[in-house]
């Protein structure tokens, strides 16, 4: 397994004693990680040649935006970026119709939940998914068993929750006549905290407790290929630490509670998300 | 005459889609026990799809059977006696989210196989893409507007089905887990429990994101002039004086359409009927707009009860002109009632007397679900239904 990094700071060199696998966002097509221009992608496929580098183009594309995608599309793979992680299915259609080389990482983020979808999308051409955050390791272990595709899942950081096209804080403080000065806010319902940033795509929500994904990172060793470690609203300091603990663990220099323990100090938390916890389907069974 | 655009309405269980196809919808969609996204609606058994099917096909309508649950592995299993099962009780297609469903289903069977709003299909390519995979119609993601729409009309010939009226999500369908961390019910197999209605604070002040519903009574025109091939009403938790109210509005703009007798004075008029049944603000959203600041709500609780449906007609005596209705809410001896039937017949009644079931008289119906009598020289068939009348 590689640890793969959602960077918030362009400098790849300050990440690379600990990994050279990163993944970042494409301005105005990635809802998130850190946005890069295409021009800025170039210069560091040129500088960090030995670098995995993956782009996400996650957002919900829309017809307007059809033309400008080919571009870009042909671009990434006459570059040979390392993976495009993408939502929606035009890009799977683009790259067929030519014929790229580029590999594709499908990335509905909520809805790769099962051995034969993945299997249905390696089929069609892509080399990885990325695993749904809402599914457990036994699932994600069953899907290893009976599917060939590489996958990547996230473990750690602040889990992706919602997208909606629609600008809620924007209207919420056009709404009440306020300024909107902050890049992202916290909202709480029932004491549950949630992050909630807006950007020109729409709204995006995730949740405010952090996935320490050092268990199933233990767990998942030898079955997912990539875990995704995102730095997104942390602080750098902090997150070098994370990064670095992940890496001392991996490579067997700390054990799992002290790694464990270490990021629960780093971040307060020792949320493991839905690894261990399984979602309930129906609330009352009707058979 | 071009083909009839289609009125596709949902059903929660075998009474609802009786009267759905009696009120005007061609066609309409289904859950059945498993793997539909609304886990907690009755939903139907095989003998209930197989007779709603009978019920449906012998006045000329379709049954779509939902199967748009994101797959788990536990799911995967029994998923395919499961398809057999139903394609044998007579649907005529599955709304599905799963591609992996598709190929399975369209190499098996001769139904048909429409991709569910759950993937969220905004654009032509992806629509190309799914016409290869053999998909017969996509439900579009709820964000797409006009222009788009009749893109991919124009560019695809695909079948496309919009929704037209009911509750609106707030964020993308598919990419919305909000329940799954607030309630560990997965919002994605059928347990959403609707957080994006919740109030939340936000700088220690009231918050929400709750958005209006979704109303295109004004727009239909449009919509049937840029080729949409169905038009979808959200609810399959919704009563049957909802729907049966839904669909006769609709069935009636449509049909106007069609006559060439369509005008605003009959849109307004659908338009008030429908306003009533809501209990939220309606808008057209992205339709024919960005959503924007005028589409949600922002403080308060803005949900109001309704209390306009008064009782359904379960008997007709044509003899004796005794009508029977099981009630559902209050009203007496001496108001006037409005009454309207499946054959779109709708007009006013005063009500003289009222009987109980032991035909005893009684001066007013205030026991929900009692069963009630009243004597009416016209002839109403059987799902008739009554509502409260504002003069």
């Amino acid at each position: 397994m590689k640890l793969l990094v959602g960077l918030n700071k362009k400098d790849f060199s300050l990440y690379l004693n600990y990994t050279n696998s990163f993944i970042i966002g494409l301005k105005d097509f990635s809802i998130n990680y850190t946005e890069f221009s295409l021009k800025e992608i170039k210069e560091i496929r040129e500088k960090y040649p030995n670098c995995e580098i993956f782009v996400s183009l996650n957002k919900n594309i829309f017809n307007k935006d059809l033309e400008e995608l080919e571009k870009i599309l042909l671009f990434l793979d006459e570059i040979k970026i390392n993976g495009i992680l993408f939502y929606d299915l035009s890009i799977l259609s683009i790259s067929k119709k030519h014929h790229l080389s580029i590999p594709l990482i499908w990335g509905q983020e909520h809805m790769t939940t099962n051995y034969n979808t993945c299997n249905y999308y390696l089929n069609k051409g892509c080399s990885y998914v990325y695993l749904s955050s809402e599914i457990t390791k036994d699932e994600i272990e069953e899907i290893k068993c009976r599917s060939k595709v590489r996958l990547i899942s996230f473990l750690f950081g602040y889990p992706d929750v919602s997208f909606s096209k629609r600008k809620l804080l924007t209207n919420y403080f056009l709404y009440h006549n306020e300024k909107m000065n902050q890049k992202e806010y916290e909202i709480i319902s029932d004491d549950q905290k949630y992050l909630i940033q807006e950007n020109n795509l729409g709204t995006r929500i995730l949740h405010k407790e952090i996935l320490n994904g050092i268990k199933p990172f233990h767990d998942l060793m030898n079955i997912l290929d990539y875990a995704i470690l995102s730095e997104e609203f942390i602080e750098h300091e902090v997150f070098m630490e994370v990064l670095k603990t992940f890496y001392e663990f991996m490579n067997h220099l700390i054990n799992e509670d002290e790694a464990f323990n270490k990021i629960k100090e780093l971040t307060g938390s020792d949320n493991t998300g839905f690894y261990y916890k399984k979602t309930i389907y129906k609330v009352k069974d009707e058979k | 005459m071009k083909n009839k655009i289609e009125l596709l309405s949902p059903a929660g269980d075998l009474d609802r889609l009786k009267i759905a196809c009696l009120y005007g919808a061609d066609a309409v969609y289904i859950g059945g026990r498993d793997y539909s996204l609304r886990a907690n609606a009755q939903n139907f058994s095989i003998e209930e799809i197989k007779e709603g099917c009978i019920f449906a096909h012998n006045l000329g309508k379709k049954v779509y059977l939902t199967l748009n649950i994101v797959f788990h592995n536990e799911d995967i299993d029994g998923v395919y006696d499961y398809i057999k099962k139903v394609v044998d009780a007579g649907i005529d297609a599955f709304i599905v989210s799963d591609l992996f469903l598709v190929h399975y289903i369209k190499e098996s069977f001769s139904v048909e196989v429409h991709l569910s709003t759950q993937d969220s299909t905004t654009n032509v390519e992806s629509v190309k893409y799914l016409q290869k995979e053999g998909i017969d119609r996509v439900v579009l993601a709820r964000e797409v507007g006009r222009d788009d729409i009749k893109k991919i009309i124009d560019e695809t010939g695909m079948d496309i089905e919009c929704f037209i009226h009911g509750a609106m999500c707030t964020f993308y369908s598919g990419r919305c887990v909000l329940s799954n961390y607030f309630t560990n019910r997965d919002s994605n197999r059928g347990g959403c429990a609707q957080i994006c209605r919740f109030n939340f604070t936000l700088l220690d002040k009231p918050f929400t994101m709750a958005v209006k519903d979704l109303n295109m009574s004004y727009l239909i025109r449009e919509m049937i002039d840029i080729g949409v091939k169905s038009l979808k009403i959200e609810g399959r938790m919704r009563s049957s004086y909802y729907l049966a109210t839904v669909l006769s509005s609709y069935r009636t703009i449509i049909d106007n359409y069609y006559n060439g007798t369509l005008n605003n004075e009959i849109i307004t008029r659908e338009n008030k009927i429908l306003s009533r049944i809501s209990n939220r603000d309606n808008s057209t959203h992205f339709f024919d707009h960005e959503a924007d600041i005028t589409d949600q709500y922002y403080s308060g609780r803005w949900e109001i009860s309704n209390q306009d449906y008064l009782g359904i007609v379960v008997d007709y005596d044509q003899k004796t002109k005794l009508c029977t209705i099981n009630q559902r809410n209050y009203f007496k001896v001496g108001d006037t009632i409005e009454i309207f039937t499946p054959n779109r017949d709708h007009f006013l009644y005063k009500v003289e007397e009222l009987y109980n079931e032991k035909m005893e008289k009684v001066d007013k119906a205030n026991h929900a679900e009692e069963t009630l009598h009243f004597y009416i020289d016209h002839d109403l068939p059987l799902y008739s239904m009554i509502r409260r009348y504002y003069e």
